[in-house]
């Protein structure tokens, strides 16, 4: 995930912060502090769990290191993070459970004339999720699915458009102001779009970009803008 | 516990966070030693591929670096906020409108170009 803006339109605010494991390899992995005393440094969140976020890495930190150098040098390491509390962060949707799978796009297979069914076989995990057009009359159109029952999907507010048969659709299983968590691929990095909803997670989703087939057979990607509500940083009123 | 709309944090959350706070205030880089020259520093972070933040005064000098072709900086960043907020890497000093540089190797997972 990537600093996108601060809901108080400041400026990002970066700190080196020693790291208390492995690291990642890649950036944008939201850091917590440790909860038990044996621990000596910034640890990586969880998929589904970021519980007192010191702030999102900005760098991919060396190796860690506990043993004295020969060198003398240094064996701390560090890894830099923006710690602002109140950012939103752009984060990729990913396709399953590692970053940078493509999402799947789902042929509707009985037409609806009223915009208020879709034949997508979704499963009970996107039942309040979100889907949008893929191709067809209703490309980039987001709705939120109230109810699935078998192969069908119910979106609350009809498509525009009549959805024909043939016409795809991306699923993701949350939406913008939705109240339950995201999950986070196991590189940390993206959102599981595939991954049903965690109650524990306190990742929130506020801005939804959604693209189409032939923006994404471009290279693009679809993304959400995420807060981390649970922040070390953040007042005693959230 | 909420009041009206308002979610205010129990007593326990209040202090797990400023424990947390004095964790994490424990674990901050000091950033370059005493005595150490500038360059030296933002050298070593820079042979570890580190996130680096300059002042305008030490941004110039490192201009002419060999190492800074190898960095993108968050122009996007110092146009809408004029910089980035913390402790400049060579100079020591806190504050407002530090340049901030990413390695180019993992840029592209920090800001939009």
């Amino acid at each position: 995930m990537k600093f996108s803006y601060s809901f108080s339109g400041n400026a990002p605010v970066v700190k080196k912060y020693q790291i208390g494991e492995t690291w990642g390899s890649v950036t944008g992995i939201p850091a917590e502090i440790p909860t038990l005393s044996d621990t000596d440094g910034v640890l990586m969140c969880e998929t589904t769990s970021c519980v007192d976020v010191v702030g999102v890495s900005t760098d991919v930190p060396v190796a860690r290191n506990t043993a004295q150098q020969t060198s003398n040098a240094d064996p701390a390491t560090y890894v830099s993070l923006i710690v602002n509390p109140g950012v939103s962060y752009k984060a990729y949707l990913s396709g399953g459970a590692t970053s940078g799978t493509a999402l799947t796009a789902l042929s509707n297979t009985v037409a609806s004339t009223n915009g208020l069914l879709t034949t997508l076989a979704l499963g009970t995990a996107y039942d309040d999720g979100y889907i949008w057009g893929a191709t067809g009359a209703n490309v980039r159109i987001l709705r939120k699915v109230t109810a699935v029952a078998g192969t069908n999907e119910t979106p609350i507010i009809a498509f525009p458009y009549d959805i024909a048969v043939g016409d795809t659709f991306y699923p993701a299983t949350f939406g913008p102001g939705e109240a339950a968590g995201i999950q986070l691929t196991t590189a940390l990095d993206e959102i599981d779009a595939t991954a049903d909803l965690q109650s524990t997670n306190n990742l929130r989703c506020v801005d939804f970009y959604q693209l189409d087939a032939s923006e994404q057979d471009q290279g693009h990607r679809s993304y959400a803008e995420i807060v981390l509500l649970d922040h070390l940083f953040a007042g005693s009123i959230t | 516990m909420r009041i009206g709309r308002v979610r205010v944090l129990s007593a326990q959350k209040r202090e797990q966070r400023r424990q947390g706070r004095r964790k994490a205030a424990a674990r901050e880089s000091k950033g370059r030693t005493v005595g150490r020259t500038e360059g030296s520093w933002v050298s070593d972070l820079a042979a570890i591929r580190q996130s680096i933040l300059l002042c305008w005064a030490c941004d110039a000098k490192w201009k002419g670096a060999k190492e800074r072709l190898d960095y993108d900086e968050a122009k996007g960043w110092t146009k809408i906020w004029g910089g980035v907020v913390g402790k400049c890497d060579g100079c020591r000093q806190p504050g407002h409108q530090r340049r901030f540089y990413a390695h180019a190797s993992i840029s592209d997972g920090v800001f939009d170009r």
